[in-house]
Order: structure tokens, then C-alpha cells, then sequence
């Protein structure tokens, strides 16, 4: 990653953890998952819209979401991402273990701090 | 509703109104359309990256991560080069072993036979219901008769093996394996010489008239030097002078690989090439030493073909059933093991195959137990991976894929172990293997066969460390953040007590073969061991009747003789552990040789007086044979205590008369103590000698006492050939060197199993280091703790070592349970008790011993720990 960015870029695996999350709320075609996590974010995580893609094929490979491609209001025809079941256990996995890698880092961090 | 199935164009789809949407927005926001698409392009990225991203998933995703796993592999294994030296180092040697047994397996048992369409090919046995673990073969009217009657082969041929002698002007003379066959043997399995003819149909026609031979393409090369022109010459065998037809192409054995036959003869040539027995037996058909082949007519099912021998077997038994009554013909592939030494083969390529798997099962255990070792410090890279999102199975698989990684060096440096192996092996192989015999080439079922070991074993020692170190880094994540783990640790500690428990039955195992080689060296043989030299030689094979044969006999004896440090000299064709002598159906007075529910087989030897003394075997009552006893005087035999068990016990033997089937009564005149037959230390045989004064013996061994075995052989030898320059002399050796020989199985499995024994405890003894160092690392605020409220050094390092004592301790009580109940299947190779105290307690203490050592550096880092830094560290 840049030295000099002030906003951190994605980490994989951190991409499909925001997806499951923002599928919570029900389904969601692609460009609404993008706008939600910038928006959930408060622009700080830049998403760049066109990796959603690869990781919405693989989350669905996996069996952690579906798809299905409906009509929307206006008349458009979207392709729908809804989580599934497995979705939503991977989605507690994975939230601990990210709240078990932040703590384990911070700890890491503030100890090389401590230790020079 | 799809409205497309492609996936391309789904994608295609969901881009382009992604973008349309996006663009929208940003309209509202004010952007004119123009700028409004460019910036949407801008936050989308790289589309046709995305699109080649999304096409990897479907299509080359195993492949990408495949090739990332093994470059991420090569990493991590370049930076651990001790690592990598001992894991590869022990898996090569345990597939090199194993691939070295196979490759020896395949030569004998499993490479089809360089012959035409081989799969036509059947070989034929006799089956007797009153012996039926055994095989037998055929007699020669018998196979005349097969031949002729059968509807199902176009070709039926015989062949037998048996021993010439040879001579030539190129060479020394030679004791050699030949094989007598009707003349259409070569037409029947398809092969043509390379040089020259085969035989011709009036060469195997009447008895002695055509002495014609084919040779093989080793004897040319060995024997003759490869000359070109030697068809249409001579070569001597038996001292006869045979034409050579032809030159068989290299690496043609007939159909058995294993004897390495260096000449064909045709069957007729029988009263030159054979001896006594043979010749007065030939047209018996109580004689069976043929093979019988056939080679199935087009369309002929191997059922039909049985159904035809039946038959014919059924006809046969009808018309003589003296001979072949209760008997039938069996079909056998042609190639595979002779039915009469399936036996041997079968026990000792079990054993072999028994060992090195053992072998390469310790391997895995040693590398499992590395890597686990690897794992406890890479907990932190799991930990990490894991957390940002890499899945178990991705882990699992990049575990796999280093140990694959390891598994291929391994196999590579394996092919080499074992070709170096199988040339230590051949060094030890048992003597009735000729140096040609086998091809022992790599061929893809070797490699075949290596790869599927290889790959049992990359199983084996990776998948199980994998699959636990990516489940105790999740749940080791939970519960103590990055660190060590205690699962991690029991499970080293039961893999390391499981490697004690494996060294400890190969030390035991060792220990039983060296014990056991021990005791068979100074076991009673019943024979003064270390002071007899001895050589053979086959007169009749030479042309000598038996009157030249008795004189040149009786010259050697006196030449010998007078050699100075020779104490006696006799002759006798029934050696002492090097075999000799023929089995034969005795007959006590009064029972009908013609009733085959009469007699009994056992093995009986002719020996000149004073053999007795000679190889140290003691009177027990009687006399011992002397020249009085001639032609005309009463034959006579002595027996051995056993036979006396067996036929008369509680009674005086002497006196009593036994006979032969062609022979007249022999009279009991003495009996020796019991002397070891084939190998040390069996159940004594009962024995029959009788009287080379009384019954001519043309193929006999010379035996000398003296106290310089070893030196006297080549003075013996000299007066020998001294007497006949082309008589070829055979079984030079001392009768230490004849038990030594006798003994290659154990003395295979002791030199094995120690080697593989040490390996295994040094690999033991790292675990063991390993395990303490990290457990005495991880006590260290405990044992500071310890030291800081008064523990002394030497309580601290009693607790360590008797950490690993336990540890020791729980490995030796598996150990030795497994081996109690293991050790009883080698027990029938091995001389005296299968549970040897002394070898048990050696092994366990070895054990032992080597557990505290490995544990005495990290129990003195413990002792040293400083209180105040050890407290202070978190």
C-alpha cells in the first residue's frame, strides 16, 4: 500500500467481509453494494467498484451468497445478490476473527512501541 | 430470469448498468453526461481486469492458486535448509528402500517375459492331492504324451534345469545352469536365436546322438569373448565337445528368471549332460523335473485349455496309476514364479517388503513430526493468513503443497537411495540368485509404483499436520491470541512417543537379529565350524566312469593328505549347511516299496570313511565306515541319533536293515550325534549315511580339518587341478564361510533394522530436544518463579527431565508391547527366544537414554533462567 495515503486501501478477504455485511439488510444488486460501503465508511474505504465483481463470483462460488436477476422499479433488469445461510455463519466467522486480528495487532503494535 | 446463460455476457450486462447507474448519479449530482460516464469508468477500475479476474475464477483459479501455493512453498522450505535436509534425507531413504524392494519384486515376479505374445503362453504343472502345498513337474512320457493327445496348444515344449560343467579355451572352467529341452522349445515361446539356429527336430530324437547346444548371450560375452564365429565351434560341456548353434539374444532366460540359465541343451542329451540318477530315471514316469509350456492355439480359452489337461491327466492316471493316480496337470502363467520355489520367494520378498515399509512409515512419522514442530512457530503466520480471510482449505492445501514440494525432492533423491541399495542388496543376496539373473532396470511400473508410495507418504506426513495446525490456529485465535498452544504441543508429544515406541521395536528387532546371529555363530552345529575348508566337484559330469572316478577320488584323498597343517581329509556329497546329498524314500524291513502308502523321505548322504572325524560329528555307539567294507561285503549305513528317535525309539538301533527302492537292505552299523543340515540351529533331520566304498558317488564335495581353513583352500585346489586342468571346482569355502551364507536372511534384517533403528532414535532424539527446548521456553515465567521462591537448580532440572522421562517412558511401554506381540512373526527366522530379555532391555535403555541426553540442554537452560528477567518479560 502507498506510504503516503491517508485512506487505507482493502485488504482481501476484508472486501468479502464488507459484502456479507452490507447483504444483511437484504438484497442488493452490485452498484448499491458499492455506494453502501462507501457510505457505511463514511468514505474512508475506497472501494473501487470493479473488484466487487470478482469477489461477488467467488463469495457466490462458495456458496456464501445467491443471485438472481429481477426487474427493478424503473424497469431495469439487475442481477440481485442475497445472503444465504452458510453466508450468514461466514459473516460471524468472520467478523471475530477480524475483531480478534485488530486487537491481536493493536497488542503487536502498542508492544513494539512499548519494547524501543 | 436469466435472460442469458453465458457468463460472459452475464457480467457484460451487470458492468455495463453498473456503470449506466453510477453515471446517473452523478448527473444528478450536476456532471454532464460526458464527464459523468468518465468518472464512473474512473471508480469502476480496470474493466477488462475485472472481466479477465472473473474469467480466472471460472477457469484457471486452481491453477493460479496452485502455482502461487508452490511459490510460496519454495519460499518457506529456502528459508528452513535444516529443515528441508532432514525430511528429504529421511523419506528418501524410506522410499529408496522401498523402491529398491520393488524394483527387485518386479524383476522376478511382475515384468513380463521378453517373449512373443506371452500372454498365450502357460506353464504346466503336476498337482498330487497327498502333497498338495506342493508342485511338481512333469515326467518325460507323460509330456510325450500331453503333447501328443491335447487339442488346445500348438506347441507343447518341456524343459529342466541342471548343472554342467564347462569348458573352453577362453575361460576357466565353470560350474554352470543349463536347461535340457525338446527341440521345439525355442519355436514354442516365439524367441529365435540372435546369431545362428535353434535345434533341429532330429536333435532331440535319440539318446546321446547329436551333442548340439544354444548359448546364452551372457555366456557368450562372459565365457567365450563375444567372439562372432563361435557358432559351428565346440565348447566343452561335461568334457564333451558340443556344437554350438546358436547365440540367444541378451537378456533371454527362458521362462525363468531367476537361474540365469547360461546354456540350452536338448533332452536327449541327457546321458552326457545328466548324472546317474537322472539317467537311470529319464523314462520313469515316476521322474518329474520337466516344465512343461504350451502356447494356446488361436481362439483357445484358458477354461478350455484346463478342461483339455484335466482330461488328459484323468487318461494318464486310468493307464498308469502306479505313477499318476490321485495326480492331475494345473495351468500356471508362464513367467511367474516357479510353483516349487514359491515358498522361499514368498517369505523372503514378505519380510523384505515387511521391513522397508516399516522403514518408510517411520520416515513419515519423523517428517509429520517436523513439520508439527514447524507449525507450533509458524502459529503466527497461520494466524494471520487465516485472519484476513485465507480459508482452511486454502491452508490445508498450502501445507499439502510444501510437503508435495518436500515429497518430490524426496522421491528424486529416493530413485537414488535405491539404486544404491539394490546394489548393497545384490552384495547380500542369497547365493541360489545368479549375478545376471535379474533386470533390475528402473521401468515405469517401478516408477509407477514409487510415485503412488510417494504419494501415500506425502498424505501420510502432511495431510494430518495440515489439517490440524489450520484448525488450532482458529481456534487458538479465540482463545489465547497469537501464541503457542498446548493442543499443538500434546499432539507433538504423542507423535514423539509414537516415534520412541517405533525406533524402540526396530533397536528391539535389531537386537533379536544380532542376539540371534550371536548365538547361531557359536551354536552347537554338531561340526567342528571353525576348522573345515572344503570345494565340490562332479566327476560324472566330467566323463570319468566309475572306476577312473574311485581312483582320482582316492588320489585327491592322498595328495591332500599329505599337505602340510592338514589334519584329515575325507569326501562325502552331503556337506554340513551347504547342502548336498539327495532326499529319498526309505523303506523299513518288511514294508512294500511298491505300496505308496510305504516310505519315508528323508535326506541321505555317501561319505568316505573318516567323514565323520573329519567334520568333528561324534559317535554315538557302532563303528564308523572302513575299507573292509567293500562291493562284496554286506552294505552298510550309518545313522544319526535322530533317525534312531524317529524309527526306533527305545531300541538299539544297530542291526537293524532299511532300504531304497532299487537297492538292496542296509545294515545299521553305527550312529553319530546330530549335525546341521541346510541352516543352523532347525530340528535335526534324521540322516542316513552310507558308504562311498560301497556306493559310487561321482558328484562330492572334498572336506579338510585343519586349523587354517582359509589358507589351505588354495593349496587344495591346486592338487586338484593338478589331477584335471578342465575339472571345474565350485563351493570354495571354509565351513564359517558356509554358515556365514547360510545366515544372509537374518544378517539382511540385522544390518536393516539397526540402520533404520539409529535413524529413527536420532530423528527421536531432535523431537525430543525440540519438545523440551520449546516447553522450557514457554515454562520460563513459571521456572523463574520457582527459582525466585527458593527451587534449586537441580529440582528444576529434575522436573524437566523427568518431563521427558515420561515422555521416554510412555514411548518404551508402547514399544515394548508392540513388539511382544510383533517379534513372533519373525520368530521363524530367528535363533533362540523371540523375547529376548537381554535385546529388550538393551533396546529400552538405549531408549532411555538418548531421551534424557536430548533433554539435558534445555533442562540446564531451565536451571540457568534468570528469576528477575524471566519475571519482568510480559
Amino acid at each position: 500500500m502507498p506510504k503516503n495515503s491517508k485512506r487505507p486501501s482493502l485488504i482481501q478477504g476484508t472486501l468479502d467481509l464488507l459484502i456479507l455485511r452490507t447483504l444483511l439488510f437484504g438484497p442488493c444488486h452490485g452498484h448499491g453494494i458499492a455506494k453502501h460501503i462507501q457510505r457505511t465508511s463514511e468514505d474512508v474505504l475506497q472501494v473501487e467498484h470493479g473488484s466487487l465483481y470478482p469477489a461477488l463470483r467467488r463469495l457466490e462460488d462458495s456458496g456464501c451468497i445467491s443471485s438472481k436477476w429481477e426487474s427493478t422499479d424503473s424497469g431495469r433488469d439487475m442481477r440481485f445478490y442475497k445472503l444465504t445461510a452458510k453466508g450468514r455463519k461466514q459473516l460471524e466467522i468472520e467478523e471475530s476473527h477480524w475483531e480478534q486480528l485488530a486487537n491481536a495487532m493493536t497488542r503487536i503494535l502498542r508492544t513494539v512501541r512499548g519494547d524501543t | 430470469m436469466s435472460m442469458n446463460k453465458d457468463p460472459h455476457d452475464e457480467l457484460q450486462r451487470e458492468i455495463e448498468t453498473h456503470l449506466d447507474l453510477e453515471a446517473r448519479e452523478r448527473m444528478a449530482q450536476g456532471m454532464s453526461e460526458e464527464e459523468a460516464r468518465r468518472a464512473a469508468r474512473r471508480a469502476f477500475g480496470n474493466i477488462t481486469r475485472v472481466q479477465e479476474d472473473v474469467r480466472e475464477l471460472w477457469r484457471w483459479a486452481w491453477f493460479e492458486r496452485l502455482i502461487q501455493d508452490l511459490r510460496y512453498a519454495y519460499r518457506t522450505l529456502r528459508n528452513s535448509p535444516g529443515f528441508v535436509a532432514v525430511a528429504v534425507l529421511s523419506l528418501a531413504v524410506g522410499i529408496g528402500a522401498n523402491t529398491a524392494i520393488f524394483t527387485l519384486v518386479n524383476a522376478v515376479l511382475l515384468k513380463p517375459l521378453p517373449l512373443h505374445d506371452v500372454s498365450r503362453l502357460v506353464s504346466i504343472y503336476t498337482a498330487d492331492e497327498k502333497n498338495p502345498e506342493m508342485m511338481f513337474g512333469t515326467s518325460r512320457d507323460n509330456y510325450l504324451d500331453i503333447r501328443d493327445s491335447n487339442n488346445v496348444f500348438d506347441r507343447t515344449s518341456a524343459a529342466a534345469k541342471i548343472t554342467v560343467n564347462l569348458a573352453s579355451d577362453a575361460a576357466p572352467p565353470e560350474r554352470v545352469t543349463a536347461e535340457l529341452v525338446s527341440g521345439n522349445y525355442f519355436e514354442t515361446l516365439g524367441t529365435t536365436p540372435a546369431i545362428g539356429r535353434g535345434f533341429l527336430p532330429e536333435e532331440d530324437q535319440t539318446p546321446g546322438a547329436k551333442l548340439v547346444t544354444v548359448i546364452s548371450h551372457e555366456l557368450w560375452q562372459s565365457h567365450l569373448g563375444g567372439d562372432p564365429s563361435i557358432t559351428g565351434k565346440t565348447i566343452l560341456v561335461n568334457n564333451r565337445p558340443f556344437l554350438v548353434a546358436g547365440i540367444m539374444p541378451a537378456r533371454f532366460h527362458g521362462t525363468n528368471s531367476l537361474s540365469g540359465t547360461a546354456l540350452w541343451v536338448p533332452y536327449m542329451t541327457y546321458p552326457v549332460t545328466t548324472n546317474d540318477t537322472y539317467r537311470n530315471a529319464f523314462s520313469s514316469r515316476r521322474f518329474t523335473p520337466f516344465e512343461l509350456i504350451g502356447r494356446m492355439k488361436p481362439g483357445v480359452t484358458r477354461e478350455q485349455a484346463d478342461a483339455n489337461l484335466k482330461t488328459i491327466a484323468r487318461r494318464l492316471a486310468e493307464a498308469y496309476p502306479n505313477e499318476n493316480a490321485q495326480r492331475t496337470l494345473v495351468m500356471r502363467n508362464v513367467g511367474g514364479l516357479d510353483p516349487r520355489e514359491t515358498q522361499n520367494v514368498v517369505t523372503t520378498v514378505g519380510m523384505l517388503m515387511t521391513i522397508v515399509g516399516v522403514v518408510l512409515f517411520i520416515a513419515c512419522i519423523n517428517v509429520a513430526n517436523l513439520l508439527l514442530a514447524r507449525m507450533t512457530v509458524r502459529q503466527r503466520e497461520i494466524a494471520i493468513r487465516r485472519s484476513i480471510g485465507a480459508t482452511r482449505g486454502r491452508l490445508i492445501r498450502q501445507f499439502v503443497t510444501e510437503g508435495a514440494l518436500l515429497t518430490l525432492a524426496s522421491t528424486i533423491a529416493g530413485l537414488v537411495v535405491s539404486k544404491i541399495s539394490l546394489q548393497v542388496f545384490w552384495e547380500y543376496r542369497p547365493a541360489l540368485l545368479s549375478a545376471t539373473a535379474l533386470d533390475l532396470r528402473l521401468d515405469l511400473r517401478v516408477l509407477g509404483f514409487t510415485i503412488a508410495i510417494s504419494l501415500i507418504t506425502c498424505m501420510l506426513f502432511a495431510l494430518a499436520p495440515a489439517i490440524k495446525a489450520s484448525r488450532t490456529a482458529a481456534i487458538d485465535l479465540k482463545a489465547r491470541g497469537i501464541g503457542g498452544s498446548e493442543r499443538t504441543l500434546s499432539g507433538r508429544h504423542l507423535l514423539i512417543t509414537a516415534q520412541i515406541a517405533l525406533s524402540l521395536i526396530a533397536l528391539i528387532s535389531a537386537g533379536l537379529f544380532l542376539r540371534s546371529l550371536q548365538r547361531a555363530i557359536h551354536m552347537d552345529a554338531g561340526i567342528a565350524l571353525d576348522e573345515i575348508a572344503m570345494m565340490a566337484f562332479d566327476l560324472g559330469a566330467q566323463g570319468y566312469t566309475e572306476a577312473q572316478g574311485r581312483t582320482l577320488q582316492q588320489d585327491m584323498v592322498e595328495r591332500v593328505a599329505a599337505l602340510n597343517g592338514v589334519q584329515g581329509v575325507a569326501i562325502g556329497d552331503l556337506v554340513p549347511l551347504a547342502g548336498g546329498g539327495y532326499t529319498r524314500s526309505l523303506y523299513l524291513e518288511g514294508e512294500d516299496p511298491n505300496d505308496r502308502r510305504n516310505g519315508y523321505i528323508i535326506p541321505t548322504g555317501v561319505v568316505s570313511p573318516g567323514y565323520f572325524g573329519v567334520l568333528g560329528i561324534e559317535m554315538v555307539s557302532g563303528r564308523d565306515f572302513a575299507d573292509s567294507d567293500k562291493l562284496a561285503t554286506p552294505t552298510v549305513a550309518i545313522i544319526n541319533e535322530a533317525m534312531a528317535q524317529k524309527f526306533w525309539p527305545g531300541e538299539n538301533p544297530l542291526g537293524k536293515r532299511v532300504r531304497f527302492l532299487r537297492s538292496g537292505y542296509f545294515e545299521v552299523v553305527g550312529v553319530v550325534k546330530n549335525s546341521a543340515y541346510n541352516t543352523i540351529g532347525a530340528p535335526p533331520l534324521p540322516i542316513l549315511y552310507r558308504s562311498l566304498t560301497q556306493v559310487y558317488q561321482a558328484q562330492v564335495s572334498i572336506l579338510v580339518r585343519t586349523n587354517q581353513p582359509e589358507e589351505i583352500l588354495g593349496l587344495v585346489r591346486n592338487q586338484i587341478q593338478q589331477l584335471d586342468r578342465r575339472l571345474p571346482i565350485t563351493n570354495v569355502m571354509s565351513m564359517d564361510d558356509a554358515l556365514y551364507e547360510s545366515l544372509w536372511a537374518p544378517r539382511l534384517a540385522a544390518s536393516l533394522l539397526t540402520v533404520l533403528g539409529g535413524m529413527s532414535l536420532m530423528l527421536a532424539v531432535i523431537g525430543i530436544y525440540g519438545v523440551m527446548a520449546y516447553s522450557v521456553s514457554q515454562r520460563r515465567q513459571e521456572i523463574g518463579l520457582r527459582l525466585a521462591l527458593g527451587a534449586g537448580p537441580q529440582s528444576v532440572l529434575r522436573m524437566v527431565l523427568g518431563q521427558s522421562l515420561r515422555l521416554a517412558l510412555a514411548g518404551v511401554a508402547a514399544g515394548i508391547l508392540i513388539s511382544l506381540g510383533a517379534t513372533r512373526f519373525i520368530a521363524t527366522l530367528l535363533y533362540g527366544s523371540a523375547t529376548d530379555a537381554p535385546s529388550f532391555l538393551a533396546a529400552s535403555g538405549i531408549v532411555v537414554a538418548a531421551a534424557l541426553a536430548a533433554s539435558y540442554l534445555p533442562a540446564r537452560r531451565a536451571t540457568r533462567i534468570d528469576p528477575v528477567i524471566a519475571l519482568r518479560a510480559e
